[in-house]
Protein backbone atom coordinates (compact mmCIF):
# COMPACT_ATOMS: atom_id res chain seq x y z
CA UNK A 1 0.00 0.00 0.00
CA UNK A 2 2.77 2.40 0.96
CA UNK A 3 4.58 2.07 -2.37
CA UNK A 4 1.52 2.48 -4.54
CA UNK A 5 1.62 5.76 -6.42
CA UNK A 6 -1.10 8.26 -5.72
CA UNK A 7 -2.90 9.98 -8.54
CA UNK A 8 -1.16 13.11 -9.65
CA UNK A 9 -1.36 15.35 -12.70
CA UNK A 10 1.54 15.58 -15.11
CA UNK A 11 4.22 18.17 -14.54
CA UNK A 12 5.25 19.87 -11.32
CA UNK A 13 2.69 21.55 -9.09
CA UNK A 14 2.66 23.24 -5.71
CA UNK A 15 -0.09 22.74 -3.16
CA UNK A 16 1.20 25.36 -0.73
CA UNK A 17 4.07 27.81 -0.55
CA UNK A 18 4.44 29.31 2.91
CA UNK A 19 6.94 31.76 4.38
CA UNK A 20 7.78 31.14 8.02
CA UNK A 21 10.43 31.91 10.57
CA UNK A 22 10.95 28.44 12.03
CA UNK A 23 10.22 24.78 11.52
CA UNK A 24 9.98 22.40 14.42
CA UNK A 25 10.59 18.69 14.16
CA UNK A 26 11.89 16.15 16.62
CA UNK A 27 13.60 13.25 14.81
CA UNK A 28 13.15 11.19 17.96
CA UNK A 29 9.38 11.59 17.69
CA UNK A 30 8.54 11.31 13.98
CA UNK A 31 4.97 10.43 14.94
CA UNK A 32 4.52 14.03 16.03
CA UNK A 33 5.21 15.20 12.46
CA UNK A 34 6.46 18.76 12.07
CA UNK A 35 5.16 22.24 12.70
CA UNK A 36 5.68 25.52 10.93
CA UNK A 37 6.30 28.39 13.31
CA UNK A 38 5.68 32.10 12.99
CA UNK A 39 4.07 32.09 9.57
CA UNK A 40 4.90 35.28 7.76
CA UNK A 41 2.14 37.41 6.36
CA UNK A 42 3.81 40.61 7.46
CA UNK A 43 7.28 41.49 8.59
CA UNK A 44 7.57 44.45 10.88
CA UNK A 45 10.99 45.77 11.72
CA UNK A 46 11.52 47.81 14.83
CA UNK A 47 10.89 51.47 14.34
CA UNK A 48 14.58 52.18 14.84
CA UNK A 49 15.47 50.04 11.85
CA UNK A 50 16.07 51.81 8.58
CA UNK A 51 15.62 50.48 5.09
CA UNK A 52 17.26 48.91 3.23
CA UNK A 53 17.53 45.98 5.60
CA UNK A 54 18.22 42.29 5.73
CA UNK A 55 16.43 39.46 7.51
CA UNK A 56 18.92 36.89 8.75
CA UNK A 57 16.80 33.84 7.92
CA UNK A 58 13.40 32.99 6.51
CA UNK A 59 12.10 29.53 5.69
CA UNK A 60 10.19 28.76 2.54
CA UNK A 61 8.01 25.70 2.90
CA UNK A 62 6.57 24.05 -0.20
CA UNK A 63 4.32 21.06 -0.79
CA UNK A 64 4.98 19.73 -4.29
CA UNK A 65 3.26 17.05 -6.33
CA UNK A 66 3.00 15.89 -9.91
CA UNK A 67 4.91 13.57 -12.20
CA UNK A 68 7.46 11.60 -10.14
CA UNK A 69 10.90 12.94 -11.01
CA UNK A 70 13.75 15.12 -9.85
CA UNK A 71 13.24 18.80 -10.54
CA UNK A 72 15.58 21.77 -10.47
CA UNK A 73 13.72 24.62 -8.82
CA UNK A 74 14.62 28.04 -7.48
CA UNK A 75 12.99 30.89 -5.64
CA UNK A 76 12.80 34.48 -6.81
CA UNK A 77 12.03 37.47 -4.60
CA UNK A 78 10.50 40.54 -6.23
CA UNK A 79 8.90 43.73 -5.00
CA UNK A 80 5.40 44.33 -6.31
CA UNK A 81 4.72 47.88 -7.40
CA UNK A 82 2.13 49.57 -9.60
CA UNK A 83 2.72 51.49 -12.78
CA UNK A 84 1.04 54.71 -13.85
CA UNK A 85 -2.02 52.77 -15.01
CA UNK A 86 -2.38 51.00 -11.70
CA UNK A 87 -1.22 47.69 -13.10
CA UNK A 88 1.00 45.52 -10.95
CA UNK A 89 4.63 45.33 -12.00
CA UNK A 90 7.49 43.30 -10.62
CA UNK A 91 10.56 45.17 -9.52
CA UNK A 92 13.71 43.00 -9.71
CA UNK A 93 15.82 43.18 -6.59
CA UNK A 94 19.11 41.64 -7.62
CA UNK A 95 22.38 43.21 -8.60
CA UNK A 96 22.35 45.28 -11.80
CA UNK A 97 18.58 45.12 -12.10
CA UNK A 98 18.52 41.34 -12.38
CA UNK A 99 16.03 39.15 -10.47
CA UNK A 100 17.06 38.18 -6.94
CA UNK A 101 17.21 34.40 -6.92
CA UNK A 102 17.86 31.64 -4.41
CA UNK A 103 18.92 28.43 -6.16
CA UNK A 104 18.72 25.09 -4.41
CA UNK A 105 21.95 23.09 -4.32
CA UNK A 106 20.24 19.91 -5.53
CA UNK A 107 16.99 18.88 -7.17
CA UNK A 108 13.78 18.28 -5.30
CA UNK A 109 12.37 14.79 -5.61
CA UNK A 110 8.68 14.31 -6.23
CA UNK A 111 8.02 10.73 -5.26
CA UNK A 112 4.50 10.32 -6.50
CA UNK A 113 4.00 8.06 -3.50
CA UNK A 114 2.49 10.78 -1.32
CA UNK A 115 -0.26 13.28 -1.86
CA UNK A 116 2.48 15.90 -1.57
CA UNK A 117 6.19 15.92 -0.84
CA UNK A 118 7.21 18.58 1.65
CA UNK A 119 10.32 20.75 1.40
CA UNK A 120 11.75 23.42 3.66
CA UNK A 121 14.46 25.79 2.48
CA UNK A 122 16.14 28.27 4.83
CA UNK A 123 17.00 31.47 2.97
CA UNK A 124 19.73 33.58 4.52
CA UNK A 125 20.25 37.33 4.33
CA UNK A 126 16.97 38.08 2.62
CA UNK A 127 17.10 41.69 1.47
CA UNK A 128 14.29 44.22 1.46
CA UNK A 129 15.37 47.56 0.00
CA UNK A 130 12.29 49.48 1.12
CA UNK A 131 8.91 49.00 2.78
CA UNK A 132 6.28 47.49 0.54
CA UNK A 133 4.69 44.41 -0.91
CA UNK A 134 7.00 41.54 -1.81
CA UNK A 135 6.50 38.21 -3.53
CA UNK A 136 8.39 34.95 -3.24
CA UNK A 137 8.03 32.95 -6.44
CA UNK A 138 8.73 29.27 -6.93
CA UNK A 139 10.18 28.57 -10.38
CA UNK A 140 10.97 25.37 -12.15
CA UNK A 141 14.49 25.55 -13.58
CA UNK A 142 13.32 25.24 -17.17
CA UNK A 143 10.05 27.09 -16.74
CA UNK A 144 9.07 30.42 -18.21
CA UNK A 145 6.69 31.42 -15.44
CA UNK A 146 6.47 30.76 -11.70
CA UNK A 147 4.70 27.66 -10.44
CA UNK A 148 3.25 29.63 -7.56
CA UNK A 149 3.93 32.69 -5.43
CA UNK A 150 3.43 33.92 -1.88
CA UNK A 151 3.24 37.56 -0.86
CA UNK A 152 4.18 39.40 2.29
CA UNK A 153 4.19 42.97 3.48
CA UNK A 154 7.33 44.50 4.91
CA UNK A 155 7.26 47.70 6.91
CA UNK A 156 8.76 49.42 9.91
CA UNK B 1 11.01 20.30 19.11
CA UNK B 2 13.91 21.89 17.30
CA UNK B 3 14.68 23.22 13.85
CA UNK B 4 15.76 20.12 11.93
CA UNK B 5 19.17 19.83 10.33
CA UNK B 6 19.33 19.33 6.54
CA UNK B 7 18.13 15.93 5.42
CA UNK B 8 15.06 13.95 4.50
CA UNK B 9 12.87 12.80 7.35
CA UNK B 10 10.26 10.08 7.30
CA UNK B 11 7.24 11.24 9.24
CA UNK B 12 5.04 9.19 11.45
CA UNK B 13 2.10 10.01 9.21
CA UNK B 14 3.86 8.33 6.30
CA UNK B 15 4.89 11.55 4.60
CA UNK B 16 8.33 12.94 4.12
CA UNK B 17 9.94 16.28 4.90
CA UNK B 18 13.12 17.35 3.13
CA UNK B 19 15.05 20.17 4.76
CA UNK B 20 17.65 21.89 2.61
CA UNK B 21 20.89 23.54 3.56
CA UNK B 22 20.72 27.31 4.02
CA UNK B 23 20.63 29.09 0.67
CA UNK B 24 21.78 32.63 0.00
CA UNK B 25 20.95 34.77 -3.00
CA UNK B 26 22.99 34.21 -6.12
CA UNK B 27 23.07 37.88 -7.03
CA UNK B 28 22.37 40.06 -3.97
CA UNK B 29 22.10 43.80 -4.43
CA UNK B 30 25.42 45.60 -4.48
CA UNK B 31 26.49 46.52 -0.98
CA UNK B 32 23.71 44.57 0.69
CA UNK B 33 26.18 42.69 2.87
CA UNK B 34 26.45 45.86 4.90
CA UNK B 35 22.70 46.51 5.12
CA UNK B 36 21.51 46.38 8.74
CA UNK B 37 19.91 43.18 9.96
CA UNK B 38 16.25 43.70 10.77
CA UNK B 39 15.52 43.68 14.46
CA UNK B 40 12.08 42.16 14.17
CA UNK B 41 9.78 42.93 17.04
CA UNK B 42 7.77 40.48 19.05
CA UNK B 43 4.74 41.99 17.41
CA UNK B 44 5.94 40.73 14.06
CA UNK B 45 6.00 37.24 15.49
CA UNK B 46 2.45 37.58 16.68
CA UNK B 47 1.39 38.52 13.19
CA UNK B 48 2.86 35.28 11.89
CA UNK B 49 -0.11 33.06 12.38
CA UNK B 50 -0.16 29.42 13.12
CA UNK B 51 -3.40 27.69 12.15
CA UNK B 52 -5.02 27.90 15.57
CA UNK B 53 -8.68 26.92 15.72
CA UNK B 54 -10.74 29.97 14.95
CA UNK B 55 -7.74 32.01 13.84
CA UNK B 56 -8.88 32.36 10.26
CA UNK B 57 -12.33 33.56 11.22
CA UNK B 58 -10.93 36.00 13.78
CA UNK B 59 -7.95 37.11 11.74
CA UNK B 60 -8.93 40.76 11.55
CA UNK B 61 -9.46 40.95 15.28
CA UNK B 62 -6.16 39.23 16.00
CA UNK B 63 -4.30 41.49 13.60
CA UNK B 64 -5.75 44.48 15.40
CA UNK B 65 -4.51 43.09 18.69
CA UNK B 66 -1.10 42.52 17.15
CA UNK B 67 -0.91 46.09 15.91
CA UNK B 68 -1.96 47.36 19.32
CA UNK B 69 0.77 45.23 20.84
CA UNK B 70 3.33 46.83 18.52
CA UNK B 71 2.41 50.23 19.85
CA UNK B 72 2.51 49.05 23.43
CA UNK B 73 5.83 47.28 22.94
CA UNK B 74 7.43 50.44 21.67
CA UNK B 75 6.52 52.16 24.92
CA UNK B 76 8.04 49.70 27.39
CA UNK B 77 11.63 48.72 28.20
CA UNK B 78 12.98 45.59 26.54
CA UNK B 79 13.01 43.61 29.78
CA UNK B 80 9.25 44.08 30.17
CA UNK B 81 8.30 43.05 26.66
CA UNK B 82 8.08 39.31 27.28
CA UNK B 83 5.49 39.91 29.97
CA UNK B 84 3.51 42.19 27.70
CA UNK B 85 3.60 39.68 24.85
CA UNK B 86 2.33 36.97 27.19
CA UNK B 87 -0.54 39.21 28.25
CA UNK B 88 -1.58 39.90 24.68
CA UNK B 89 -1.24 36.24 23.81
CA UNK B 90 -3.71 35.59 26.60
CA UNK B 91 -6.05 38.18 25.09
CA UNK B 92 -5.85 36.43 21.75
CA UNK B 93 -6.49 33.07 23.37
CA UNK B 94 -9.58 34.49 25.05
CA UNK B 95 -10.75 35.93 21.73
CA UNK B 96 -10.37 32.54 20.10
CA UNK B 97 -12.11 30.80 22.96
CA UNK B 98 -15.17 32.95 22.48
CA UNK B 99 -15.34 32.29 18.74
CA UNK B 100 -18.76 31.00 17.88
Amino acid sequence: MEDEPVWSPSGLHCRHLIVCRTIWFDPAKPEDDFSLGRLVVRLMAESADRFPLRVARLFLFAQLFGTPDEYRVFFRLARIDRDDLGEEVEVPLGRDGEPLEFRLPRPVVVSGLQLVDAFAVPLTDVTFPEPGLYEFQLWRGDGDEPITAERLEVFA
Amino acid sequence: MTTPTPGTYQLGSGGRLTVFEPVSATNPPAGSESWPLANLTEASRLSLFSPLPGATERRSEIETLSRQLADRLAAVPVEQRAELVAAVNAEIARALATAS
